[in-house]
């Protein structure tokens, strides 16, 4: 199990039972981490169609009267998970281009390396991401959106200059190519992706 | 979900029965007007204006009437667009011409099209499968392009497919978003995404001001709307 696939579980494990002598909002914050955790892996067990709250709360061990206090509903909860986890692939990303070694184009050849890393090593941090959001919730369309936007910063960045509405397309393609991928081959494959990305989103 | 085995017609079974056919058209009309997880086979009935028994007659489920749905139109939709590129002779035409009758699509099938590039990922499964394979299919015939390319500036494997998806994506955000209305907006600068690694950066810009003097055109009525 990866650096990453660790970090996912412990996301998932609850508090133990009883009296544990921790503070109401500590114990909020690990029930809505949980939730957010499971919320993603539900999406990637059982697709948009059969996602249900019942289903997402018994997976994080909470009940549903707890889901409802920490999220207004499933697409509330979901889009936190979606938020929380563009965060953090824009953090990885970030850090290959301003870390890595040798010129421009070495550093955001291992961003990319580094992005598909993390997607290969979450299978559900990646379908919950690069899967196109249903059109019924506004907030998870939002919260993408952000994300390209994050993105194709980035990329303009790392190309030098051109026209921002067509980093834009790029990265929004190069999410869907993961979340096809994915669905075809599983995780294990994306690591193949690497040079056909660094290939389309690097040439000028 | 409710299943009903009962007994299915032969005729039921044959994928060009009409009524099946009428069926199909309404499932992806309801899921397209209601989503996919709240459509019901009463909403398909009540724009079928059928007997819910002959639904049943034809499939099990929703999600069986909404895949077919989505095998039979998503067939139908890569055959239009692939006849609107074949009579041209540049390939850069060929995407223009397809990516035209895409957007015509849309906007003579606002729902269905909804349904089809939308609503079949959230839906999943065989409908998923479907759309999966038809963007496949599109990305092959994109990357006829490939073999134009000296050796050496060829794009890199999968190319047609990254290009297909974005194609689609770039639909998809557009009548999710509630704007399709203005999806014409945008080719420019899709025919700008769908060429550049094909043709690099110039060729991909002559594509781009090709693209926005046809959408000045039909903005002006000068193109068929």
């Amino acid at each position: 199990v990866s650096a990453a696939g660790t970090a996912a579980v412990a996301e998932m494990t609850p508090l133990r039972r009883g009296r544990h002598g921790l503070p109401p909002e500590q114990v909020r914050e690990s029930q809505r981490r949980r939730l957010m955790a499971a919320a993603a892996e539900s999406l990637l067990a059982s697709g948009y169609a059969r996602l249900t709250v019942t289903e997402v709360a018994k997976l994080a061990r909470v009940s549903t009267a707890a889901f409802y206090k920490s999220f207004g509903d499933i697409w509330d909860c979901l889009a936190s998970a979606y938020e929380a986890n563009a965060g953090l692939l824009c953090e990885r990303v970030e850090a290959a281009c301003r870390e890595g070694d040798g010129g421009r184009d070495e550093r955001s050849g291992a961003a990319i390396e580094a992005a598909l890393e993390l997607l290969a090593a979450e299978p559900a941090l990646a379908h919950l991401l690069c899967a196109a959001p249903p059109a019924q919730s506004a907030e998870l369309r939002e919260a993408r959106g952000r994300l390209v936007l994050r993105l194709s910063g980035l990329l303009g960045a790392a190309r030098q200059g051109g026209v921002p509405t067509h980093h834009a397309r790029l990265i929004a393609a190069a999410l869907g190519l993961v979340a096809s991928r994915l669905r075809a081959e599983g995780a294990e494959g994306l690591g193949n992706l690497a040079p056909t990305l660094t290939g389309i989103l690097l040439s000028p | 979900m409710h299943d009903l085995p009962g007994h299915r017609a032969a005729s039921a079974q044959r994928p060009d029965d009409p009524q099946r056919a009428t069926i199909m058209e309404a499932m992806l009309v309801a899921a397209g007007q209601h989503g996919f997880r709240q459509v019901s086979v009463k909403n398909v009935l009540e724009l079928y204006g059928g007997h819910r028994v002959q639904f049943w007659q034809h499939f099990a489920s929703k999600e069986e009437c909404f895949a077919a749905a989505c095998a039979s139109w998503d067939d139908r939709l890569v055959a239009e667009l692939l006849t609107a590129a074949a009579d041209r002779p540049e390939w850069g035409e060929r995407l223009r011409a397809a990516v035209i009758a895409l957007f015509e699509f849309v906007d003579s099938n606002p729902e269905i099209a909804r349904s089809l590039l939308i609503e079949a990922e959230i839906a999943g499964g065989e409908a998923l499968a479907k759309r999966e394979e038809a963007v496949d299919r599109l990305g092959a015939a994109i990357d006829l392009a490939r073999e134009q390319a000296a050796p050496g500036e060829q794009p890199p494997p999968l190319t047609g497919l990254f290009v297909a998806g974005g194609i689609a994506g770039y639909v998809g955000e557009q009548i999710a978003a509630g704007t399709a209305a203005a999806i014409w907006e945008g080719m420019p600068e899709l025919m700008r995404f769908a060429t550049a690694p094909y043709l690099g950066e110039e060729g991909a810009e002559a594509e781009f001001e090709a693209a926005a003097a046809f959408v000045e055109r039909r903005a002006r009525g000068e193109e068929k709307q």
